[in-house]
């Protein structure tokens, strides 16, 4: 399954942060500020074309090493997170 | 530090905000300093520019953690809202596409698109000139996308300028039928000087929308004379020149620069707009040449000194102080005496009694019942007085001081004899 970030938010660094900026049909973030880390701004960005988690741990594997083992679970995370927030939303494939 | 310092330093962080680069400065701000050195910019709404080139300068260790907290959300919430701003805009604009209209767009986004960091660059509105036979229609698809004008009981019709607010939302647009407000006595024949824009409009690409916009020379003939506009009123900031000289370096190959010269001459507003370009050069690191102004600007005399600390105390639409805008009664009275011919000079009674023109902006019962000038007058001035109590920088002895000061400088610059 392809996942793709919610257009309704657009990243900005500013001042040393990346932010998540509320455009649009926003639901609950309608007047929140959300700020990433670096990982997050990462993958946020790669999430701004339809990619499958696994594409993305492989994308992630290339920019980071991964000593603890950790990385995967730590997207997996994320995923869950995003998706139920709706900040991630499913990309459907037309038949 | 002295004032002017701290002017030259927001001067000199703009620059490398502009060139891409960071401030490097060591020391030499204390935290008195910085705090006064970030509330001169955000006078100037250029805030989130030079934060974000000096926040990483070794000076700024003098700036306590508390007080960089706060200016930091200062920032990110400055550039969140223009984010979002720009984004609502640009989808209602697409409605407008849609319904076949061809609202330009002018200043705001189009300015905003020139910068490296758009939504760094901050403004309150977004200005649509629309031509009037399009304006009901227009009027109407922003009701129904949640836009509405704030006064119930203004004819939408005759007005040249209608504000609309999204309702929950952070867009303000400003809809014009004309760019100059025709009744003003002082500038209204601006208007004279764009006749036929909408046979010369472009079309600019921002964010894959496709926005109808003056062409380069209309634009930057405006940008000039809008500034003109506010320092003929109570003044105007560095981020005004900064807009006009960075258009005219992106597009001066596109520019009749004999026209604009020509323009400001019939207005008197060369010498001006010469100084303009002689700021953007000596503060802004402007080009002329890359600009491709050719010979006849360069033989204008333009001493812009006066004017740069004019402009470096007026803030962004010289309102930084309630004085200094209320002595725009002086300076626009100065211009439209001029006009007729008459000798310019500060008149207390005039700041005090404006003519009923000047006051049927604010209080328009005057339209239908010119008979109660006397009572708005009195309206006016407990409404002054009340002011003057509730705020510093704010009493008549400083406005006509501040006023007089204005007048002279007009006279520097040839706009009035």
């Amino acid at each position: 399954m392809k996942l793709k970030a919610n257009p309704n938010f657009l990243l900005r660094e500013v001042a040393g942060e990346a932010v998540l900026v509320p455009v649009g049909e926003a639901g609950i973030f309608e007047n929140s500020m959300i700020s990433l880390n670096e990982t997050s701004s990462f993958l946020w960005k790669l999430f701004q074309e339809p990619r499958t988690e696994e594409e993305v741990i492989a994308e992630a594997r290339k920019e980071y090493s991964d000593p603890d083992g950790e990385m995967e679970d730590g997207i997996h995370s994320f995923v869950n997170e995003y998706l139920r927030v709706g900040l991630l939303l499913e990309e459907r494939e037309e038949v | 530090m002295e004032k002017n310092a701290l002017n030259e330093k927001m001067l000199e962080a703009l620059r490398c905000f502009q060139n891409g680069e960071k401030a490097a400065w060591k020391d030499g701000f204390s935290a008195e300093d910085w705090q006064e050195f970030f509330r001169l910019c955000q006078y100037h709404q250029i805030l989130p520019m030079i934060y974000d080139t000096v926040y990483e300068c070794p000076a700024f260790a003098a700036f306590p953690q508390q007080e960089i907290q706060g200016v930091k959300r200062e920032v990110i919430r400055q550039v969140m809202i223009q984010s979002r701003r720009t984004e609502e805009f640009l989808m209602l604009y697409k409605k407008l596409l849609e319904e076949g209209l061809t609202p330009l767009v002018v200043k705001g986004i189009i300015c905003r698109n020139m910068y490296r960091e758009p939504d760094y660059r901050c403004s309150g509105d977004e200005d649509v000139l629309i031509p009037r036979e399009q304006f009901g229609k227009c009027h109407d698809i922003f009701l129904l996308n949640g836009m509405k004008p704030p006064a119930a009981d203004k004819d939408l019709d005759a007005e040249g300028e209608v504000p609309y607010y999204k309702e929950n939302g952070t867009l303000h647009i400003e809809l014009h039928k004309e760019l100059f407000a025709s009744d003003s006595e002082a500038y209204g024949d601006l208007n004279d000087l764009f006749a036929g824009v909408f046979d010369r409009m472009i079309q600019e690409e921002i964010r894959g929308v496709k926005i109808w916009t003056l062409s380069h020379t209309d634009h930057l003939l405006y940008l000039i004379l809008h500034a003109f506009k506010h320092f003929l009123h109570s003044g105007f900031g560095i981020r005004q020149v900064c807009d006009i000289v960075i258009y005219a370096q992106s597009y001066g190959a596109d520019i009749d620069w004999e026209h604009i010269l020509e323009s400001c001459r019939r207005i008197h507003a060369d010498v001006f707009a010469a100084s303009l370009f002689d700021i953007g050069k000596k503060e802004l690191d402007f080009d002329p040449e890359k600009a491709g102004l050719p010979k006849c600007w360069a033989g204008i005399e333009a001493d812009s000194s006066a004017l740069l600390e004019d402009l470096l105390a007026a803030g962004v639409f010289g309102d930084s102080s309630m004085s200094r805008k209320h002595s725009s009664n002086i300076t626009l009275q100065a211009v439209t005496e001029d006009k007729k011919g008459r000798k310019a000079g500060a008149s207390l009674i005039h700041t005090l009694f404006p003519d009923r023109r000047y006051m049927e902006r604010n209080y328009t019962y005057l339209k239908n019942h010119p008979f109660l000038l006397p009572a708005a007058w009195v309206s006016r001035i407990r409404k002054y007085l009340k002011e003057t109590k509730q705020t510093n920088g704010n009493d008549a002895k400083e406005s006509i001081e501040i006023g007089n000061r204005r007048v002279d400088l007009m006279k520097k610059y040839k706009i009035i004899q």
